[in-house]
């Protein structure tokens, strides 16, 4: 018998042949969940893209997850104040990029959460200078970034990944339309917000939600965000859509359409209530 | 209008097994549903056109007027015979199928020789005489639940059975729903884990009783309060209930304790109208039973609790502990499937874990019916009894059993007076070795 504590360990998959159509569902991967489709690939292209990708997570999450004392985050959390540490090169990569992210969004996207702090990243190493590091959703985001790339090399040119609810791959197109699309809920009253056209393309949102506002800080003040606004945030990459869409929380509409410009084919929108 | 109607009821069982088998494939649905395969689409098709299936309806009261409408619908199906010992009953009935031959004494019915099978819709008190009498007689057999009124008439019920070579049905109408049987099937592949324990209820919010136009009558029309021939809400809803459970435990339960009394409805009536039972298996898992008829607020619910999830029965719903596993794309999925190219309410702020706090239901079946609301289980619509009636007539003909039937029925009444026994003595009461049949498992 299939029980299914088995299939919550392992996720869940099923390929259907006759609508050459892949799903896959893992509950708990980077503090959320993944689900997604596959469209129009063999079952053999379509379950090896799916674990490659389940299998890259894993690498992220033993690198960025700040909750597990031994990630590599955790560690040089740990270490902060005390100068220079060596960094391995793919946090050096991560840690260059989100320094990136901080110059382009007028330093309203900080890993950090502190204005006052500056991240010095360098020649294998990292100075935190007192500050700690919360990559927040911006790891979806890379990990998005892979999962198109690993898909392309497969050969898959439609699929439509779910992370976490607020981080979405659109890959091509759905099996009966010339997009996907997808509606963005007001979480304090289930209504749609908007309604989206995906082809080839990404989507972040970010907001409060009721019973857990203000997990969002902004480094200017160091103090949570209150109140009822949510952004949404359509790029090419996956990564930019996630700097955009935490960005777009803290900024001003004119801070936002001075910035969104700095992000390739960025499509930013703030919806406060 | 009635040959269409004709076509829609006989679709019935044959969408029915057919889409059952859609879902099940043929190993599935043997190993899962045995009785379903003596009514196989093909097996429909040649006892079609053989013949009818020739009826005698024994009791043409509210209940076997109902069968007599669905009998109507059934296009393999021809009452030729009815037979009541209460004239206006049978009145009404004649009125219904105008040519029938028209019986007051049941044995006379059973002398007919041009009658393949009878149906049985009289108080609970004369199912086993009349059963009996009717396999005696070489007639195929439907008889409406429970099986009977003491232990001792279900063993003599299913000993008669046992050395027959006739077709015996009883109505339980959940083993030919389409959502239970779907539910049964997921349910055994892991659906919710590990059964853990069962919890049914059933409440309703009316006194049972019916209008007697002559005081002599009185224990004849309201023949559900008395015990003389009624084991009260045990066998008239419990019966039901607790068949699904051992289906789906595949385990008959041991032993059981409870409550009973007449809380309310103290009008003569000699019935309990409420009552509270637990029954445990042989490895400690409980049914936890209650029923009563002063209050309809729960309604009624037949809930398999699994370590990962609970079904619903009823509703034909399932809730998962851990929902979802397809998060974000079920609806997608669904879409994709039906060939819809629509939104998907996908996007919001990040999903927190901590933050779900209720249970979503999944519906069993994708269409939704009043199947899927329970309704058509009191009453409110089609009770689905007419699924079962067919493939009854379609055995008439074909001569071939429905296995487990009757042994659900025979196992599931014994829980019930089980159950009616602890209520009136006060004790827990562990199934006498006497009744215990090979079908059981333990």
């Amino acid at each position: 018998m299939c029980q299914l504590s088995f299939v919550l360990r392992q996720g869940y998959s099923q390929y259907d042949p006759d609508g050459r159509l892949f799903v896959g569902a893992v509950p708990q991967l980077m503090g959320t969940k993944l689900s997604g489709i596959i469209a129009g690939a063999s079952e053999g292209a379509a379950r090896f893209a799916w674990m490659e990708a389940l299998s890259l997570a894993g690498e992220l999450e033993a690198l960025l997850n700040r909750f597990d004392p031994a990630s590599e985050v955790s560690l040089l959390n740990a270490a902060c104040g005390s100068g220079p540490r060596p960094v391995s090169p793919r946090l050096e990569e991560l840690l260059a990029a989100c320094e990136d992210y901080r110059s382009r969004t007028s330093g309203l996207f900080d890993i950090t959460r502190d204005a006052a702090s500056s991240l010095t990243v360098q020649d294998g190493t990292a100075d935190l200078h007192g500050a700690t590091l919360d990559f927040g959703g911006i790891g979806k985001g890379w990990f998005l970034r892979e999962c198109r790339r690993i898909l392309a090399d497969r050969g898959i040119r439609d699929a439509f990944l779910c992370f976490g609810n607020s981080s979405i791959l659109a890959m091509g197109s759905h099996p009966h339309g010339d997009c996907w699309k997808v509606s963005v809920i007001d979480p304090f009253t289930g209504d749609a917000v908007t309604e989206r056209s995906l082809k080839d393309a990404s989507l972040s949102v970010s907001g409060n939600r009721p019973g857990y506002e203000g997990h969002i800080i902004d480094p200017r003040t160091g103090a949570g965000l209150p109140g009822r606004r949510i952004t949404v945030a359509m790029c090419p990459d996956p990564a930019d859509a996630e700097a955009l869409s935490t960005c777009a929380m803290l900024a001003t509409g004119e801070e936002l359409a001075s910035i969104t410009p700095r992000f390739e084919g960025a499509d930013v929108k703030q919806y406060n209530y | 209008m009635t040959n269409n109607r004709n076509e829609s009821i006989d679709m019935g069982l044959r969408n029915f097994i057919k889409t059952l088998g859609c879902m099940t494939g043929g190993t599935a649905l043997l190993a899962t549903t045995p009785w379903l395969t003596s009514c196989t689409p093909e097996k429909l098709e040649e006892a079609a056109r053989e013949r009818r299936a020739r009826i005698g309806v024994i009791g043409t009261g509210s209940r076997g007027q109902y069968h007599i409408h669905n009998l109507l619908k059934i296009q393999i199906a021809e009452i030729v015979a009815l037979c009541d010992i209460y004239q206006p009953n049978l009145d009404a009935a004649a009125k219904l199928v105008p040519g029938a031959r028209l019986y007051k004494d049941h044995r006379k019915l059973l002398e007919d020789k041009d009658i393949d099978g009878v149906i049985i819709a009289t108080p609970l008190g004369t199912h086993a005489a009349l059963t009996i009498d009717s396999l005696e007689a070489g007639k195929h057999t439907f008889c409406e639940k429970a099986m009977a009124l003491t232990m001792d008439q279900c063993k003599a019920v299913y000993d008669k059975y046992r050395d027959s070579d006739r077709v015996l049905f009883y109505c339980m109408q959940r083993m030919y729903d389409e959502k239970y049987v779907k539910a049964f099937q997921m349910i055994r592949t892991g659906l919710i884990g590990d059964i853990v324990g069962m919890r049914c209820h059933w409440f309703r919010n009316a006194d049972w009783r019916r209008e007697v136009p002559s005081p002599e009558l009185e224990r004849l029309i309201n023949w559900r309060l008395y015990r003389e021939n009624s084991a009260g809400l045990m066998t008239e809803l419990g019966s039901h209930q607790l068949e699904v459970c051992t289906l789906v435990a595949d385990k008959m339960p041991t032993r059981v304790a409870g409550f009973g009394d007449i809380v309310y409805w103290k009008d003569g009536r000699e019935v309990y109208d409420t009552v509270s039972l637990t029954y445990q298996f042989g490895d400690g898992r409980n049914i936890v039973y209650e029923s009563l008829i002063s209050n309809k607020f729960n309604g009624m619910e037949e809930q398999i609790l699994g370590k990962a999830g609970t079904v619903d029965l009823s509703k034909g719903v399932y809730y998962l502990e851990e929902d979802d596993l397809v998060f974000g794309v079920r609806q997608l999925l669904t879409q994709v499937r039906d060939g819809v190219f629509a939104a998907v309410p996908t996007a919001g702020p990040s999903w927190r874990p901590e933050l779900r706090d209720k249970y979503v239901p999944h519906a069993i079946l994708k269409q939704a019916s009043g199947a899927a609301t329970g309704q058509n289980m009191i009453g409110e619509q089609n009770d689905g009894s007419d699924i079962i009636l067919e493939a009854f007539c379609q055995s008439c003909i074909t001569g071939e059993r429905a296995r487990n039937v009757v042994e659900e029925c025979y196992s599931a009444t014994i829980l019930c007076l089980m159950g009616n026994q602890a209520m009136d003595e006060k004790r827990v009461v562990s199934l006498p070795e006497e009744y215990i049949i090979p079908y059981m498992k333990f």
